[in-house]
């Protein structure tokens, strides 16, 4: 699956929906390498902000389990260790029905690098 | 004339100022992403691969081509090392490093094999005379191999991954600005307007001027966040990188050298070897740790944040000096206790007869002091290079007969892409292996090494 741009509009959500998030990395073999840092803020309409760590993303998922009406803001950062490993963020959306209308993976495998990911949730009642 | 030219040039520089001002406001006909990407550049990242760092050849330590800097890296490389002149010797090494993490998350054990173009040894040579070619012609590329099993602890103090400093990377961009609040403003904004905007969306589709007003503005001052956070971070892990690249490796090791009796006793050795480097991580957090110690700088779960910033600023001027030509010198220290089996090679099969057979090899036990000194040479046109000298002293402990052997060498590697190196070792041995005399030898060995490093394919 190709990656999505990074910075995306999810439009439109509707109130209890669920975000999800998880973090990993692998060599070029594919065997898991813990040679990166994954981390997601999630600000919300009301309340204080949420901070998602490594140890919250991976194995993950992470989730906000019910959305409400408004605009989130969350701004992930990748960051791929000195041996290049290839880091993947999911993140994703469920609706009432169980279906993912937004699914969305972001990689970077430039060592010694962060990527940044801009993600916005439109909740609309 | 003077004065017409420094007026045009100023028009020149304020005209360059004004084109750049404009290219950075967002219009109406401009999607949502078109106008992130006037400040954030998908092409803005930076990288810098310590994977396909110059580690020089993967050989070990005591053989020609030796490295100051041991690659625990990349997954899998191997490398070629031709011997001309004199020691002819070629050799073919396989190198892994596997995943160990029985003793912390990030170990690894590299597994080395040496395969070795074999040679008559000097002792049974002399002794075959004209049988000499007959019994090399018997030898295959079996016939002398090593394996080395190696293991490198990485943490806090000891190797070059970025996982055990995960929680200061953190610290750092505490300070760091975090554009989620603008983005949730901008999430807000399209909330209350009627028609579904996505990040494909022209601002224009929003009809209420007002409205359209306000989301460019947004999207123009969360990017703006998001350039200014960006590069800070760039900047930061950066320089994290490169001087967690300087950190020590240690690592132990042990290895079998299987030989055909003709080519020399098989050989069972363990070795230690501490690698070392003057611009650290380490050494940075020994000179700042007052404002740099996450744990001194953290109350009730609230980070100094203006401690955090000195420190990341510290850290970017740091790497800065670490970028000089001699801030990535590295400096390996190995020991190795060596035990040859005591044989007696029966040589009556090619003809030769007593007292010239057989051929007693005594049991002979030796330890190899060696010493590595490697610089890399940064090259802004080509790819890096690096050079190596070693010194290898081998003290035989148990046989009179044999003189104790030096070996220097100066090996020149050139990086031609981010998996392939050329390297090429002058060396100097006061005597050959195994070999009583006195007899001093000069050889030149060049060769290739190709690495795959752990990462996607297609990055390097």
């Amino acid at each position: 699956m190709a990656d999505c741009p990074e910075f995306v509009i999810w439009n439109p959500l509707k109130p209890g929906w669920k975000f999800f998030a998880q973090a990993s990395a692998a060599t070029s073999t594919g065997t898991a390498s813990d040679d990166f840092d994954a981390s997601v803020r999630i600000v919300p309409p009301t309340g204080s902000p949420a901070d998602w760590v490594k140890a919250d993303l991976n194995p993950g998922p992470e989730s906000i389990e019910s959305l409400e009406a408004g605009g989130y803001g969350a701004s992930a950062r990748l960051v791929s260790g000195p041996s290049g490993p290839t880091v993947t963020l999911r993140a994703w959306i469920v609706d009432s029905a169980g279906a993912k209308p937004f699914d969305c993976t972001w990689t970077n495998s430039d060592a010694g690098t962060e990527f940044h990911v801009s993600i916005m949730l439109v909740v609309k009642a | 004339m003077n004065k017409a030219l420094k007026s045009l040039g100023a028009a020149l520089v304020m005209m360059a100022i004004a084109a750049s001002a404009i290219a950075q406001q967002c219009t109406p006909d401009d999607t949502l992403l078109v106008c992130w990407r006037k400040y954030n550049s998908v092409a803005a990242k930076t990288a810098q691969s310590v994977a396909t760092t110059n580690t020089g050849t993967p050989s070990a330590t005591t053989q020609a081509a030796a490295t100051a800097l041991r690659d625990f890296q990349s997954l899998f490389s191997a490398g070629l090392d031709a011997g001309t002149v004199v020691e002819n010797a070629t050799s073919v090494t396989l190198d892994w490093n596997i995943p160990f993490p029985f003793v912390e998350d990030n170990d690894r054990i590299k597994v080395q094999s040496f395969f070795t173009d074999p040679w008559l040894a000097a002792d049974v040579s002399t002794r075959l005379g004209t049988f000499a070619t007959t019994a090399k012609s018997q030898l295959t590329n079996f016939d002398d191999v090593a394996t080395l099993i190696s293991y490198s602890p990485v943490n806090q103090r000891f190797g070059r991954s970025i996982a055990p400093h995960i929680d200061f990377l953190r610290y750092l961009e505490t300070a760091n600005s975090d554009p989620a609040a603008q983005l949730q403003k901008i999430a807000q904004l399209l909330a209350d307007v009627p028609p579904t905007i996505l990040e494909g969306s022209k601002f224009s589709e929003i009809t209420d001027p007002a409205q359209q007003a306000a989301v460019i503005a947004q999207v123009e001052a969360a990017a703006a966040a998001e350039q200014k956070s960006s590069t800070r971070a760039t900047a930061i892990v950066k320089a994290l990188t490169q001087v967690i690249n300087n950190q020590p490796q240690v690592y132990a090791g042990g290895t079998y050298h299987y030989r055909n009796a003709l080519v020399g006793p098989d050989e069972i050795s363990v070795k230690g070897t501490f690698e070392l480097s003057p611009k650290s991580l380490n050494r940075f957090l020994k000179s700042n740790d007052s404002v740099c110690d996450p744990a001194k700088n953290t109350t009730s779960g609230k980070v100094n944040a203006a401690n955090a910033s000195s420190c990341s600023s510290r850290l970017i001027s740091f790497a800065g000096a670490a970028s000089q030509a001699n801030a990535s010198d590295r400096l390996a220290f190995a020991i190795e206790y060596k035990r040859a089996k005591g044989e007696s090679v029966d040589l009556t099969k090619f003809m030769v007869v007593p007292p010239n057979t057989p051929v007693v090899r005594p049991e002979t036990t030796s330890l190899i002091y060696s010493l590595t000194y490697g610089r890399p040479i940064p090259n802004a046109k080509i790819k890096d290079a690096r050079v190596d000298v070693a010194v290898n002293y081998t003290n035989i402990s148990n046989d009179p007969t044999m003189k104790n052997r030096f070996v220097a060498s100066l090996t020149f590697s050139q990086k031609v892409s981010d998996t392939m190196t050329l390297p090429l070792s002058i060396t100097y041995a006061n005597h050959t292996q195994y070999l009583p005399q006195t007899d001093r030898r000069v050889g030149v060995h060049f060769g290739v090494s190709y690495k795959i490093p752990n990462s996607g394919a297609g990055q390097y």
